[in-house]
């Protein structure tokens, strides 16, 4: 660990137990219902994937089976079990051996809970080699409008990023949200909400664990920091949201690779960035009985700063993209059920190009108008919630990769696939 | 402005000027890598026009320089279609092994001269960031496009000539994988490796095997003699040490197969080591090429092929031809070449290397003719 992850573990920690001791009076201004904090989970359903049992019972020492194996200590303590686990299987008849077609999705186990009615927590872990710990981090409620949360967990950008794997209307997220929504990171969060979930504002600095971009020259001070802003406005039935990041940019070199290139096709094509990461999303749902609609317009600008032919800068960068998408529950409850049946279809878009298009577009890795090329894809699903804890979806997807300028000599072909998984939640 | 095309580029009556710009970073990378072949994005300017976002690369067998790099613009690397006035790409050569900086450019306006498709050249001052990075010969690159103008034919196998080793043409075997290392498809690459290979190597099987008798008729077939004994006729007259016919096999050229008639046709190509010596001898070389040497036991090939070295003579020596032409390529790069900061030798040995040339011009077509005749005894 450098010098630079120890001060900024040293600022995270001091914060948040500055947050720790506010006197309790601060909470004595709030009412009995701001104080079960387990029920404040829902308005950020993505970072605090389960729902505890009540904690009311005043009762020590209990061991509860609700979704999930629980403990009480009164009702100052609540912790929570969690094994999660799901499976996919590819039912493209082309695909190869049977091996070739199983995969695993995300296995996890974690444990969360509240304690003392004032600090949520959240440990999460992956069985895998790729990023292991999950969301790790404690979150302390002064009051309605003013929580903090310190520690390891999603950036707050894009609804559907923020959305558990486990909760998803579709098996994958939509392309846009993938590449272009940070991950989790580490940092610390002002978040909170207003009466009635009217509005609700989440505000956190983070620090990147690996620069966005693989460095040209490494320079020895890794750990850019990225701000993020996320604003909810919930009138009704409906819900709008805006969200921000920002963050430093190394002079790297931003390729499609990673963006389109499952098949490696397009990994050639490379554009020099340096300066500064932004990104803008807006986000939209609206439920109205059993259907329910959403969507997301997404937007990531790298500056090229001092980056054209002749060392001048060029026009930034841009990855953008979205979706909208509908769902319908056939059989269930509109609102929570343990069994239900939804339908859904989304149509999504990410696009790559730059904000020039004064020159003729070009490859070239620093053309100041870069060929725009993008993927469409259309999505069919199914999803059956068998029980509490059994899930099973189905999807068909259709991709399309559009080449307006056609320079470029091999774009992938249209596809379909198809695609089931397997949950199991605990 | 008047229309520019490729002739204006090639123009050799104008010493052109090219500009790059290139980020500093890249230039300073290709320099210090100018044995890879990694291409950088770059912007050219010539004569007013500017083409944005060209693939700069090194380039060269035994001139590649990271201090004087030669160059090739490849104008579609960064997307297909890209070109600039009908070329893909444009070679500038740095001219490293000729002290004298003109054989190159006045050996292949002969050869055009004479009627052998070669490519275009002229020469240009070439400005890297606005800093001036030494005299450099503007080349036409040996591609479809060049194939279309000089031989009507942009659908045919085109392959560049590696040299691996000392090669006279002798029939290496049935496998393939045996050519495949020493012609390298710059045309139809992704065609099968039979399609490629095999009419080559029943070229070589028919150089090396068929009977005298029907020598002509059998390799006539599948190779343009005609234009080949034309090809090296010019060389003998350019005292060419390092051609189809060099000191160490055969050397610096492609080869041509005809789209539709799939006959072969050699393309001369880097002509550095021409003019080098006035009483180079006209026969070095044939002996051992399986198929000069054999070419000449045909008795009608050999008096074509005389006729070809008279004419030749003819052609260098029409109104003082090949001795203005090097007169005049000396005096239009002279200025270029003393304020060159980058040209691995002095401005002493290039006065010095220019007057051996000029010598030759005027000494090497009479020699060449009385040697012919000693040799064919005339037509």
């Amino acid at each position: 660990m450098n010098s630079t992850n120890r001060a900024w573990n040293v600022v995270c920690a001091v914060a948040f137990i500055v947050t720790l001791a506010v006197p309790a009076g601060v909470l004595a201004q709030t009412t009995s219902e701001e104080q079960t904090v387990s029920e404040e989970q829902t308005a950020s359903e993505e970072q605090t994937t389960s729902k505890g049992t009540s904690t009311q019972d005043g009762k020590a020492g209990v061991f509860r089976m609700g979704n999930s194996p629980s403990l009480r200590w009164g009702n100052q303590v609540r912790i929570d079990l969690h094994a999660r686990v799901q499976a996919d299987v590819s039912l493209q008849e082309e695909s190869d051996a049977a091996s070739d077609r199983l995969g695993w999705g995300n296995r996890r186990i974690g444990v969360d809970g509240v304690l003392f009615k004032r600090v949520e927590f959240q440990i999460e872990r992956e069985f895998s080699d790729v990023e292991p710990w999950r969301d790790v981090f404690a979150d302390v409620r002064m009051h309605r409008a003013l929580r903090v949360r310190a520690g390891h967990f999603k950036v707050p950008f894009s609804m559907e990023r923020t959305t558990s794997d486990f909760d998803l209307d579709f098996i994958a997220r939509a392309a846009s949200v993938t590449d272009i929504s940070p991950g989790r990171e580490t940092g610390i969060m002002l978040h909170g909400r207003g009466p009635r979930r009217f509005f609700e504002y989440e505000l956190g600095v983070f620090r990147l664990a690996e620069p966005p971009l693989k460095p040209l020259v490494e320079s020895g001070t890794d750990g850019a920091m990225l701000t993020a802003a996320r604003f909810t406005f919930t009138p009704g039935t409906a819900s709008i949201g805006i969200a921000f990041t920002g963050s430093r940019l190394p002079e790297s070199l931003h390729g499609l690779s990673g963006h389109f290139d499952d098949d490696g096709l397009l990994s050639s094509e490379g554009f020099y960035v340096n300066g500064r990461r932004r990104r803008l999303g807006v986000e939209g749902r609206w439920t109205a009985g059993r259907l329910s609609i959403k969507g997301e317009l997404l937007r990531q600008a790298d500056s090229r700063e001092g980056e054209s032919v002749s060392n001048s800068d060029l026009s930034d960068l841009i990855v953008d993209g979205g979706y909208v998408s509908g769902a319908w529950r056939i059989v269930g409850s509109p609102r929570r059920s343990r069994r239900s049946v939804d339908v859904a279809a989304r149509f999504e878009r990410l696009g790559f190009h730059s904000t020039s298009q004064f020159d003729a577009p070009s490859l070239g890795s620093r053309a100041d108008h870069i060929a725009p090329l993008r993927q469409d894809a259309w999505t069919f699903g199914g999803t059956w919630l068998v029980n509490r804890w059994v899930k099973v979806q189905v999807n068909a997807i259709r991709e399309s990769f559009v080449d307006e300028t056609g320079i470029r000599p091999e774009i992938p072909q249209a596809r379909w696939r198809s695609l089931m998984r397997l949950q199991f939640s605990m | 402005m008047g229309a520019q095309t490729a002739s204006t580029l090639f123009d050799d009556r104008v010493l052109h000027t090219l500009q790059i710009a290139i980020h500093s970073r890249d230039w300073d990378q290709l320099r210090s890598t100018y044995l890879e072949n990694d291409h950088y994005p770059a912007d050219l300017t010539w004569n007013g026009i500017r083409v944005t976002n060209v693939g700069v690369r090194s380039r060269g067998r035994t001139t590649r320089s990271g201090v004087k790099p030669g160059l090739e613009i490849d104008f579609a690397h960064y997307g297909t279609g890209g070109q600039f006035l009908g070329l893909q790409a444009l070679v500038l050569d740095n001219m490293l092994l000729d002290k004298s900086m003109i054989r190159e450019r006045v050996a292949m306006a002969f050869l055009r001269r004479f009627g052998v498709p070669a490519p275009r050249e002229s020469f240009a001052t070439l400005f890297i960031n606005g800093q001036y990075a030494g005299l450099y010969a503007m080349v036409e690159e040996v591609d479809s496009g060049f194939a279309q103008r000089a031989l009507g034919d942009a659908n045919g196998a085109l392959f560049e000539y590696r040299w691996l080793r000392p090669y006279y043409g002798e029939y290496l075997g049935d496998d393939l994988d045996l050519y495949r290392p020493l012609f390298e498809p710059r045309a139809r690459e992704y065609d099968s490796v039979f399609n490629l290979y095999d009419p080559i190597r029943e070229l070589f099987r028919a150089i090396n095997d068929t009977p005298a008798a029907s020598f002509r008729d059998a390799v006539g077939l599948r190779l343009d003699l005609a234009a080949m004994l034309r090809l090296v006729a010019a060389d003998v007259l350019l005292a060419e040490a390092d051609g189809i016919v060099s000191f160490a096999g055969m050397n610096n050229f492609y080869l041509h197969r005809h789209s539709t008639t799939q006959r072969h046709q050699f393309l001369p190509w880097d002509k550095d080591f021409a003019l080098f010596q006035w009483n180079y001898q006209i026969t070095d070389g044939t002996s051992q090429h399986a198929l000069i040497r054999r070419a000449l036991e045909d008795p009608e090939l050999r008096s074509l092929y005389a006729g070809f070295l008279i004419e030749a003579v003819e052609s260098a020596t029409d109104a003082g031809w090949l001795e203005q032409e090097v007169q005049r390529a000396y005096e239009q790069i002279r200025e270029a070449v003393l304020a060159d900061p980058v040209k691995p030798y002095t401005n002493e040995e290039f006065e010095a290397e220019v007057a051996m040339v000029i010598d030759l011009a005027r000494r090497r077509p009479a020699f060449v003719l009385s040697e012919v005749q000693r040799l064919f005894g005339g037509r």
